[in-house]
């Protein structure tokens, strides 16, 4: 539901493999940055960045929950750890996973199932993913569904002891696991998904000018800001 | 390690990774703010036990807990690396730890065994991972062991609770007809 919400506010996404690999560039550069102004300057960086790709939007909204949650634990590791510079420290690196997270929430499961399959993963690798993603709501959904079904026979989660959650939870939820992922592979298999290595990919997934440019513009900020690093502090 | 996988198999164990997710995304959000270091691996380890349980009932394969924890962190790995990195290195050190005990899953001991320390090496995983990246962390664990040490066994005596429960659920699932190996 919330990738949706990050999927909505990006009306063209970057290529999926492309988004994952800048994430993980920018989250790891950025925790190995040991000085806070470096650091600060890399997440204002990247928010830059941001925009100049056309995930203003984005932006906006990762910023909307990011910022508060940030200044709140910052200003808590500050008060505990008793310096500023260690609250701004936790500030900046909150801010830079709420980033790299907004960012790789723009893919698409489906597309980085296909783009996966493209670059040569087991196509095991690319079912079980899509699954595990999609599959996520329909389980949530199936623990309301049976939290409903409780109450309805004057069970509340919270007052039921243990052992009758168990039979009333636990047990219809597996069962529905189970039958789930019966009916899931049944359906597969009638469509011919059987894991088959020379499956093709129905809609390939391209590499475009503007991702190129985007792994340009990024490889110049971290460069830049480990080049002040090294020179300056 | 996919190769011996049938897709019923793949399936299963990408549905129960996207219920172990559903249990964190339930559970975590509920102790995220508590300054506690490992409160997020303990809060959810009960369930863990239990579905990897299930899961290793149902499928007695080599390498099924590095897969099913493989499908968690791959979706982990869109919020970061070091999720994926933790819970990587938890499941193949659980799994190496099993099989080079027990050879296979075909005894109920292993399943417990590999679903129950699954969880506690999330914990120590993600101190390794933090000393590496994060420098000072470590030792701010190391330095309250008073605070670490409890976490750790608390995590375990869940996990390892959570095993044994999906062990006896298995056992009544498979009386029932609906667990079949």
């Amino acid at each position: 539901m919330i990738q949706r919400l990050f999927l909505r506010s990006v009306a063209r996404p970057l290529h999926p493999l492309l988004s994952l690999a800048c994430a993980v560039v920018a989250l790891t550069f950025g925790l190995l940055l040991r000085d806070v102004t470096t650091l600060l300057s890399f997440v204002a960086g990247l928010a830059l960045l941001f925009v100049i790709v056309g995930y203003g939007a984005l932006l906006a909204r990762a910023a909307l929950v990011v910022v508060p949650l940030a200044a709140l634990i910052g200003a808590l590791a500050a008060l505990f750890g008793g310096s500023v510079s260690g609250g701004l420290m936790t500030f900046g690196r909150i801010g830079l996973l709420g980033l790299t997270t907004a960012l790789a929430w723009t893919i698409d499961p489906t597309q980085l199932a296909r783009a996966l399959r493209q670059a040569g993963a087991p196509s095991f690798v690319a079912i079980g993913l899509l699954i595990t993603v999609r599959s996520i709501p329909t389980l949530i959904g199936e623990v309301m569904r049976i939290r409903d079904a409780m109450q309805v026979r004057g069970l509340s989660l919270r007052r039921t002891p243990l052992r009758i959650l168990y039979r009333a939870l636990v047990v219809p939820l597996l069962i529905r696991v189970l039958t789930l992922a019966e009916s899931l592979a049944l359906a597969l298999e009638t469509r011919a998904f059987t894991g088959d290595p020379r499956a093709t990919v129905y809609r390939p997934v391209a590499l475009h000018r503007r991702d190129y440019g985007v792994a340009v513009l990024l490889m110049i900020l971290v460069v830049g800001v480990a080049s002040v690093q090294w020179l300056f502090i | 390690m996919f190769a011996r996988l049938t897709l019923r198999d793949v399936v299963l164990l990408a549905v129960v990774a996207a219920c172990l997710l559903a249990v964190s995304f339930l559970v975590v959000p509920l102790v995220i703010a508590l300054p506690i270091p490992g409160i997020r691996s303990l809060a959810p380890s009960l369930f863990y036990g239990l579905l990897l349980a299930v899961a290793l009932l149902k499928v007695r394969q080599p390498g099924t807990l590095v897969i099913v924890v493989f499908f968690v962190g791959l979706v982990l790995l869109m919020m970061s690396w070091v999720m994926f990195a933790t819970n990587v290195t938890a499941g193949v050190l659980a799994e190496v730890i099993a099989l080079a005990l027990f050879r296979s899953y075909q005894r109920t001991n292993a399943v417990l065994l590999a679903s129950g320390l699954y969880m506690p090496l999330t914990v120590l995983a993600s101190l390794g991972i933090s000393a590496v990246i994060g420098g000072p962390m470590i030792a701010q664990f190391l330095a309250n062991p008073w605070v670490f040490v409890p976490v750790l066994g608390g995590t375990t005596l869940l996990s390892f609770a959570g095993a044994w429960i999906g062990l006896r659920l298995g056992q009544e699932l498979r009386v029932a007809g609906v667990l079949r190996a």
